[in-house]
């Protein structure tokens, strides 16, 4: 199909969960879901994705719950709105990476629709929701009419824009075990400007000190590979040592040079990427630390 | 000065009420009756011969009315100043973008799906896509013979500075004053640069956008959102072999232009459309197109030498100006010819060189853009002239202030200065800000702090003049009939001030009919900072024979000479004895119609005295100014650029809405900001604009710019130009003119570097930081 | 295929006929002549298109009519209140946050859901919500100058 036609297909409003799995089951890779639509209708509209059937979740009561379990683990609902969940003040203090990175998209109006499951399912590299839910260490509910399991965060982003779901199956929550109430986390998007942008370089990080020493650390990076993943190299560089403002900057060395392999495009070259990666990284662990991060004076920015 | 009650006051906006409850109309809303929609084929090549199109495909779809091509427009082409564009290309296409074939359909989704399913076949050619490929000998031609191309006549330009050599030079112009060896000769210091300006977008927030509807007697109604007034049914006429009096051309409310609604339209394509098919088209250019296709500010390569004295006198200038003109020539012939003047405006240059060219690529066409290429010649010349205060050792503030120009001297054109107040802007922005405090750094925050003038000349004078009607109606209101656009800068809020002050009557009594042709009387078009000079002279003009006529009518109902009689705030009174007073309505019979018979109205038309002699000799009716100093903090980790002290003074005339032109200042600082930090429209190595859209093109958002009360400037309060309307003058380009030079030589001063090429990302910033630590 | 839609907007019930993949700007602006919806690049990146949904401000052009059936959807042709402008919308008049005024539709919208979330928002609270609404003309000044009014009227302060 030419680009720029748009898709013309079947709209389908399932009563229940059942329902919707069954006609996934049906339609196959021929049906696309909609909570928000915030990704797939700008991709239906410059007609770049063509499908035949498309099943609406939102009749579906049960994707849009959020809540706290028995051990304070966070479950996301798949249809929950990105703007909902900016609202509920204990999701930012439990979980202040995944917050910053929720708000840190787009604007007001797309995530009044949109949705964290939609903005992993997207799967884009830059994904600003993704570096947040690998430092909490995540895992994703995943239905279908034949069966359930959970997918770990690290094992859902397979490429650019791929993810581990098959056609039929649909995401039903995102899970967070609770986090170490000590622990320091952040999530910081780097971009051109400060708003509407896509991550130049995304960076989140979920870092516990006990005495000084680094009892647990998790650092993830948005946008320099192909899928967000952990910095893997710069964990391991700090795990068990004291996190001195010498080993803050090998590790982010390490970061940028070890864990990533950013791309040149028309948004940056590489190496600048690289070279954000280890500020970032840096300024992540430095906060971690507790030791100042020069910002300009509040009569300007942040 | 004359006594003014409401000139200078800030009542709303007279469009204000209809913008905010959404019934304002704007091009894209009108829906006559079976109107259908017109979508745009467009070439894939940069160079490339039509070999054939396929439209069986979308011909076949349903809703689809027709697919027209090159075949079915006229021969004649079209242009700014230049005809060198047919309507749809005929055989050659000369941009990534051109236009191939026009697909009309019952609605806009059919016909962009139908677009979508015409089969081009092209036969491509090589392309030229830099100015400099394309003056070299024996070029690549974007243009057969452009020496075979007719003038459109517009502003009655017939030469253009062509020359055989050049076969991609299509207009060429320079301005000579002394002799710049000699100066050079005498100098102590010579600075010496290259400066790289790159593609922008206006980005207007309503693209362009039309409907034509043609009229069972052949005649054809039309709304577009398009700047050029009353000239604009002569264009589609002359484009299409039409009689203009048949034409009925309304250009009602725009949601913005900064001339980039100037010399591209979409009128012609639906015009064309609506003829054939025998109903109405509608057409709205895509964000896309628009980047592509809407009119770009063109690139520029300038070279630009100047001579310095060892205090600072400036005493030569040279600048060699290649203005990539793109496929299409549009406006850029006039800006060849004026954008010179952004190099004279402020400064003394006793010696003076300027060579422009407009050379043809296979780029995407341009237009004007805040302000006519006069924002890049001020952009050179600041940072120069910052280099050279660097080389001397002389102060920022005092090279400036040793050059400026002042009223009575005669500038680079050789013309005499008037009402010139660079000085005063000057000196008031360095009342509040000291371009040598600079602050320690702060953290991997490097501060600098930068100066710069600016000046755009108000223009163009026509010897047409601008018309204005005014007709009293009896309730004691007033309506005025008048061509200026409206496109946000508050066209029509001044000009029903300018009436209420003429008419002596409160300003909520004063309506405005814009934009329809058949009523409104002449005026060539709202670009070039003109729209408040000359229309608010002609509706001076029209409100005060509406005056003499109310005071005759009211001389036979008071039974008094007119000449012992005035009028204020609805009420016509014997000078003598005020309390002796009829009011307006009392003149009307209760049925709109005056005692005597008749109506009240006014009508006249304004010439500015310079008008009337040739062009390009004439001396401009005269020129806004500004200054801004700007201090800003750069990252020398990211290269991020922030403003951080902003102060600034404009001198627009004796300032007619006071907030309405603050508005235009804080906007145009915002457009200066994009431009300097993030603005270029990227073309791929086959000439392909590849960041068309919201995203990755960055125009400043709410997050982006200063916080409220950063932005500090004022406007000179005794400024009075003679023969502005109550010594008003114009500020829809200066506004904009100092911002970029200021956060230039901030920057600058900050990384202690020089940038010469725009915009200043933060990798170029981060690459001069480093290039200069190696 | 097109097929029957309810929407609810501005108060009122309408039916109407559209294919499942139109979006709801386009069908407010055509079907129902909402023309104060405005479209500046179709593709959710400039807030033009703002609506509420439910008291909430969305991108209606990247929102599929279909979709949002049954709920309250508010264009800035429902927001005045009687004959009077909505604070917001006499705010913006006062406060010359205007001028081509093809933004500000959706502007208002945008303040308006601003001011039902946060009735005393900072400079900085503001700006972030607005994000998403980009302006050429004003530079945002006056319009930030506009909502606090707006609040400062509505009680906020």
């Amino acid at each position: 199909m030419p680009r720029g036609i748009r898709s013309n297909f079947e709209y389908h409003v399932p009563a229940d969960l059942g329902q919707a799995l069954e006609m996934l089951k049906q339609y196959g890779p021929d049906a696309r879901v909609i909570a928000g639509g915030t990704d797939l209708l700008p991709k239906v509209k410059a007609g770049v994705v063509e499908f035949g059937h498309l099943v609406s979740l939102k009749e579906l009561k049960e994707l849009t719950a959020v809540r706290f379990d028995g051990s304070g683990a966070l479950h996301i609902g798949a249809t929950a709105r990105l703007g909902e969940l900016e609202r509920i003040p204990a999701l930012r203090e439990r979980y202040p990476a995944l917050w910053e990175g929720i708000h840190s998209m787009a604007n007001t109006q797309i995530r009044n629709r949109g949705t964290v499951t939609g903005n992993i399912c997207n799967a884009v590299p830059s994904c600003d929701t993704a570096p947040a839910l690998l430092v909490y260490d995540a895992s994703v509910a995943v239905r279908s009419a034949d069966g359930e399991r959970t997918v770990p965060i690290g094992e859902f982003f397979t490429g650019v824009c791929r993810t581990c779901l098959k056609p039929e199956e649909l995401v039903t929550e995102i899970i967070l075990p609770p986090n170490d109430p000590r622990a320091v986390s952040v999530y910081y998007k780097y971009a051109i400007r400060k708003a509407l942008d896509l991550a130049m370089v995304g960076v989140g990080s979920n870092v516990l000190l006990e005495d000084g020493a680094v009892k647990d650390a998790r650092l993830a990076l948005g946008a320099v590979a192909i899928v967000p993943k952990r910095a893997f190299h710069a964990e391991e560089a700090i795990l068990g040592r004291q996190l001195t403002p010498e080993l803050i900057e090998q590790a982010a060395r390490i970061a940028s040079q070890d864990d990533c392999r950013p791309i040149s495009d028309i948004r940056a070259t590489a190496d600048y990427r690289r070279e954000m990666v280890r500020l970032l990284v840096r300024d992540a662990l430095k906060l971690a630390a507790g030791i100042k991060i020069e910002g300009l004076n509040d009569e300007a920015e942040n | 000065m004359d006594q003014l009650k409401i000139i200078g006051t800030s009542p709303v906006r007279i469009d204000a009420l209809e913008k905010v409850t959404g019934a304002a109309k704007y091009a894209g809303d009108y829906r006559p009756d079976r109107a259908v929609w017109a979508r745009l084929v467009v070439s894939t090549h940069a160079h490339a011969n039509i070999l054939s199109i396929d439209a069986s495909e979308a011909l076949a779809l349903p809703g689809v009315l027709g697919v027209l091509t090159g075949a079915d427009v006229p021969e004649i082409r079209t242009g700014g100043y230049l005809r060198d564009r047919h309507i749809l290309c005929k055989k050659e296409v000369r941009y990534v973008g051109d236009y191939v074939a026009l697909v009309v359909a019952h609605d806009e989704l059919t016909a962009a799906k139908a677009a979508a399913l015409v089969h081009v076949e092209y036969e491509e050619l090589p392309a030229v896509l830099s100015v400099k490929e394309a003056m070299k000998p024996d070029p690549i031609r974007v243009h057969e013979d452009v020496g075979s191309y007719l003038p459109t006549g517009f502003q009655d330009i017939e030469e253009f500075g062509q020359d055989p050599n050049y076969p991609n030079l299509f207009s060429s112009y320079a301005q000579v004053k002394g002799d710049v060896e000699k100066g050079f000769a005498e100098a102590d210091v010579i600075v010496e640069n290259d400066y790289s300006i790159p593609f922008v977008s206006h980005c207007t927030m309503e693209t362009h956008s039309c409907v034509v509807i043609p009229e069972e007697n052949g005649d054809l109604t039309i709304y577009a959102s398009e700047q050029k007034g009353s000239t604009a049914k002569y264009e589609v006429a002359g484009d299409l072999g039409l009689n203009p009096a048949k034409i009925h051309f309304h250009i009602p409310y725009l949601g913005g232009g900064f001339g980039g609604k100037t010399s591209i339209s979409v009128t012609d394509l639906a015009a064309v459309a609506a003829m054939k098919y025998g109903c109405p088209v509608r057409m709205v250019m895509t964000r896309e197109e628009s980047f592509t296709s809407g009119g770009l500010r063109g690139a520029a390569d300038l070279h630009i030498k100047d001579g310095y004295m060892k205090d600072g006198t400036l005493v030569a200038r040279q600048v060699e100006a290649l203005c990539n003109g793109g496929a299409y020539s549009t406006h850029s012939a006039i800006l060849v010819m004026c954008a010179g003047e952004g190099a004279i405006g402020n400064y003394r240059v006793p010696n003076l060189m300027v060579e422009t060219k407009g050379i043809y690529t296979n780029t995407p066409p341009t237009a004007p853009y805040r302000a006519l290429g006069s924002e890049y010649f001020v952009f050179a010349i600041e940072r120069n002239m910052d280099e050279a205060a660097k080389k001397l050792g002389i102060d920022r503030a005092e090279i400036r202030l040793k050059n400026v120009i002042t009223d009575g001297e005669f500038d680079g054109d050789d013309h005499l200065v008037e009402n010139n107040g660079s000085r005063e802007c000057l000196l008031k922005t360095l009342k509040d800000f000291d371009v040598n405090k600079k602050r320690p750094p702060q953290g991997p925050w490097y501060f600098g702090r930068g100066l710069s003038l600016g000046n755009k000349f108000v223009g163009v004078e026509d010897p047409a003049g601008t018309g204005a009607l005014v007709k009293i109606e009896d309730d004691g209101s007033a309506v005025i009939c008048i061509s200026h656009v409206e496109m946000g800068q508050g066209a029509l809020t001044v000009d029903a001030m300018a009436a209420a002050e003429e008419l002596k009557l409160p300003y909520n009594k004063i309506r405005i009919v814009f934009g329809d042709s058949d009523i409104c009387p002449h005026d060539m078009g709202t670009f070039c900072s003109r729209g408040t000079y000359v229309n608010g002279n002609a509706i001076k003009l029209a409100c005060r024979e509406a005056v003499r006529k109310m005071l005759e009518a009211a001389a036979a109902v008071m039974e008094l000479p007119a000449d012992e009689l005035d009028t204020e705030n609805g009420r016509i009174f014997e000078k003598a004895n005020p309390e002796h007073f009829i009011t307006i309505p009392d003149l009307f019979t209760g049925e709109g119609s005056v005692m005597e018979g008749g109506h009240i109205m006014g009508s006249a038309t304004w010439h500015h005295p310079n008008a009337f002699e040739p062009y390009p000799n004439q001396k401009p009716m005269t020129f806004s100014y500004g200054a801004w100093g700007i201090e800003v903090a750069v990252n020398s980790e990211t290269g991020e650029v922030v403003p951080t002290e902003l102060v600034g003074c404009y001198d627009a005339g004796r300032v007619v809405n006071i907030k309405a032109c603050q508005g235009q200042i804080e906007g145009a600082f915002s457009m200066g900001l994009g431009q300097a930090i993030f603005e270029e429209v990227m073309l791929n190595d086959a000439g392909r604009v590849i960041n068309g859209n919201f995203r990755d093109y960055k125009i400043p958002t709410f997050m982006d710019g200063p916080s409220n009360g950063q932005l500090r400037f004022g406007f000179l309060e005794d400024s009075y130009n003679p023969y502005g309307p109550n010594g008003a003058k114009g500020i829809g380009e200066v506004a904009n003119i100092p911002v970029l030079p200021a956060i230039a030589n901030a920057v600058s001063d900050a990384i202690g570097a020089e940038l010469y090429r725009l915009p200043f990302s933060r990798e170029n910033v981060l690459k001069a930081i480093k290039e200069k630590q190696a | 295929m097109k097929q029957r839609i309810e929407l609810n907007v501005n108060g009122q019930k309408y039916e109407v006929f559209a294919e499942p993949n139109a979006m709801l700007a386009d069908v407010l602006r055509e079907d129902l002549r909402f023309t104060g919806v405005k479209k500046g690049c179709d593709d959710g990146d400039c807030g033009a298109c703002s609506v509420l949904l439910d008291g909430k401000v969305i991108p209606s052009c990247t929102t599929l009519a279909c979709e949002v059936q049954g709920r309250e959807i508010t264009t800035i042709e429902g927001v005045k209140q009687g004959n009077l402008l909505h604070p917001v919308q006499q705010a913006f008049v006062d406060c010359f946050a205007l001028q081509c005024g093809f933004c500000t539709p959706g502007m208002v919208m945008a303040a308006i859901s601003l001011l039902n979330e946060n009735p005393h928002p900072t400079e900085a609270e503001i700006r972030d919500y607005l994000r998403g609404n980009i302006c050429r003309c004003t530079g945002y000044t006056k319009i930030i100058e506009a909502v606090q009014t707006a609040a400062e009227r509505m009680g906020g302060k």
